[in-house]
């Protein structure tokens, strides 16, 4: 009788051993700072929109360079100055592409509009003031990794065209300049994050990078002097980049 | 034997060698601590008279068993066995001795020997003949008692310093011209020894039997490759010749003249002109709009911050 007691009370403390459940409290993530930055860096090609210049008999661009596009590259860096239902960021932005062909030759002669052995080139050097709203809402509400934004920014554009090397001058005008504007930027960013959200955390642990995205973006820059007739470095097109944002 | 004292005596034997005997010399006054190793001179050089001195260093030679003599070689490098100072049947001229320093000397460990004749090397006999491109090697030996008997061990400077007598004229440069817009672009290539520099000439082509009037164009280091002569006429053939400037003022004579003819081009800023576009370059501040948005970006900044 004494050993079947004890294997009933075997018995039971086994039972109550197994019912016990092991709950993990998780840590909650972090909440979202008010303030933060934003560092992109960002790649496309482009072919400012000349030809678009009131009165102009030809494209220059297309005479000179065909239909092949300037190589864009460029950072940004924005301040994350509100932060709500999304966020609103404001920042500046600095941007270099260029494009050289041989220039053209203009005799009297059979070589008239062939290839010289001289290059010439269009650089540019785009800089923006951004103003952006990113709808992160999709990522910190509902965990959505994609995160839509839009932008507004002023755009101020210098510019300088070379010969042979050095800045080409015609009839005592320097072709160099600078172009203010303005542009409408629309993109989406695919938020890193998802894909290993233990590198994530790490990342905010050792470095300070809350997120990390990718990005495609439309942007449409009206460089043209607000308007006034002259040379138009309007263009339209994408770029694709990667972003931090601490 | 405890390990640290055999350790270190481990050190002392392995480091022995690197404690022996050495003699190192270089060319006084041409850059310091032996940076210069080679001493070219030309023809009018050798003419001249002009000279050059010698500074000696030497290490553990507190055992030295004989004077240590400094000499020019026309072997290839220093010999291990001292200077010959016979003329061989071959052909070979007999070392120039230089100096003797004394053992006693020896002892003060770095000195320098009396200016002597660049042209005192083997290979020139004292001449300066023409055409000629002569190198010679500067060495040091000296003999060393190794042991506390014999005298037989031998020290050889292990600087590597030579005297280079030039004056055979160097090759004169590969050319080729671009033709560019109010330019020619001159391309050169050196033809064998290490130039200093190349020396452009141009003329308008003649239109008869008249000669060319040859004008400097610019000097071209030899370092660089091409080199623009600028300010010239479009549609005008100019004809361009080189010469090569060795590093002792050798030169080459000029190569065969080539012709180009500079012609008008566009580059993105004529073509743009020329298409009738209305820019001016320069900065434009757009009349009153900028400073506006800038305002007003200015604005909205400060109150999100305020916000805040």
């Amino acid at each position: 009788m004494r050993a079947v007691a004890v294997a009933v009370a075997v018995l039971l403390a086994a039972s109550v051993a197994s019912a016990q459940t092991v709950v993990q409290l998780k840590p909650s993530p972090p909440p979202e700072p008010p303030i933060g930055f934003i560092f992109e860096l960002k790649m496309g090609t482009l072919i400012p929109r000349v030809g678009d210049e009131e009165g102009i008999s030809s494209n220059p661009y297309e005479t000179i360079f065909g239909n092949k596009s300037m190589l864009f590259g460029g950072a940004e860096a924005d301040f994350v100055a509100w932060r709500g239902y999304g966020s609103v960021t404001v920042g500046f932005a600095a941007g270099y592409a260029e494009k050289y062909a041989p220039a053209i030759l203009v005799t009297d002669g059979p070589d008239n509009g062939q290839p010289s052995t001289e290059k010439t080139a269009l650089i540019i050097f785009p800089l923006r003031i951004p103003v952006a709203y990113r709808f992160d809402a999709t990522w910190t509400r509902w965990g959505i990794p994609f995160v839509p934004y839009v932008k507004l920014a002023l755009l101020m554009t210098p510019w300088r065209v070379t010969k042979g090397g050095t800045t080409e001058v015609v009839n005592g005008l320097s072709g160099s300049g600078l172009k203010w504007g303005y542009g409408f930027t629309a993109g989406v960013a695919f938020i890193l994050n998802v894909l290993s959200p233990q590198m994530a955390k790490d990342m905010v642990t050792d470095t300070g990078i809350r997120r990390t995205y990718i990005f495609a973006e439309y942007n449409y820059d009206k460089i043209d002097d607000f308007g006034k007739i002259g040379l138009n470095l309007s263009a339209r097109y994408f770029t694709f980049g990667l972003g931090f944002e601490f | 034997m405890p390990t640290p004292l055999r350790a270190g005596l481990v050190l002392l034997v392995v480091a022995s060698p690197a404690l022996a005997q050495s003699i190192s010399l270089n060319f006084g006054g041409f850059g310091a601590g032996g940076t210069v190793t080679s001493l070219p001179f030309s023809q009018q050089s050798c003419l001249d008279g002009n000279s050059y001195i010698i500074q000696w260093t030497a290490s553990g030679l507190g055992g030295a068993c004989s004077d240590m003599q400094i000499f020019v070689t026309s072997a290839q490098g220093c010999p291990p066995a001292g200077p010959n100072t016979l003329v061989t049947d071959g052909g070979t001229s007999a070392d120039v001795i230089l100096e003797t320093v004394s053992t006693s000397d020896l002892q003060a460990g770095s000195g320098q020997i009396a200016s002597k004749r660049l042209r005192d090397m083997p290979s020139l006999g004292g001449n300066c003949p023409d055409g000629q491109d002569f190198t010679n090697a500067v060495c040091a030996f000296v003999m060393y008692r190794p042991s506390s008997t014999n005298c037989d061990g031998t020290v050889t400077s292990s600087s590597n310093l030579t005297l280079h007598y030039d004056a055979k004229p160097p090759v004169p440069p590969s050319m080729n011209l671009l033709a560019q817009d109010s330019k020619i672009v001159v391309q050169l290539g050196a033809e064998g020894e290490t130039l200093l520099r190349y020396e452009i000439q141009y003329a308008e082509a003649p239109a008869g039997d008249a000669g060319p009037v040859w004008r400097q164009g610019p000097n071209l280091e030899a370092a660089k490759t091409s080199q623009s002569i600028t300010g010239l006429t479009n549609g005008l053939t100019y004809l361009v010749r080189a010469q090569s400037v060795d590093v002792v003022e050798n030169v080459s004579g000029y190569n065969t003249p080539l012709s180009a003819t500079p012609q008008t081009s566009n580059g993105f800023w004529g073509e743009y002109k020329d298409a009738g576009g209305h820019d001016l370059g320069g900065c434009s501040t757009a009349d009153a709009a900028v400073p506006s948005v800038i305002g007003a970006l200015g604005v909205l900044i400060s109150l999100l911050w305020r916000r805040r």
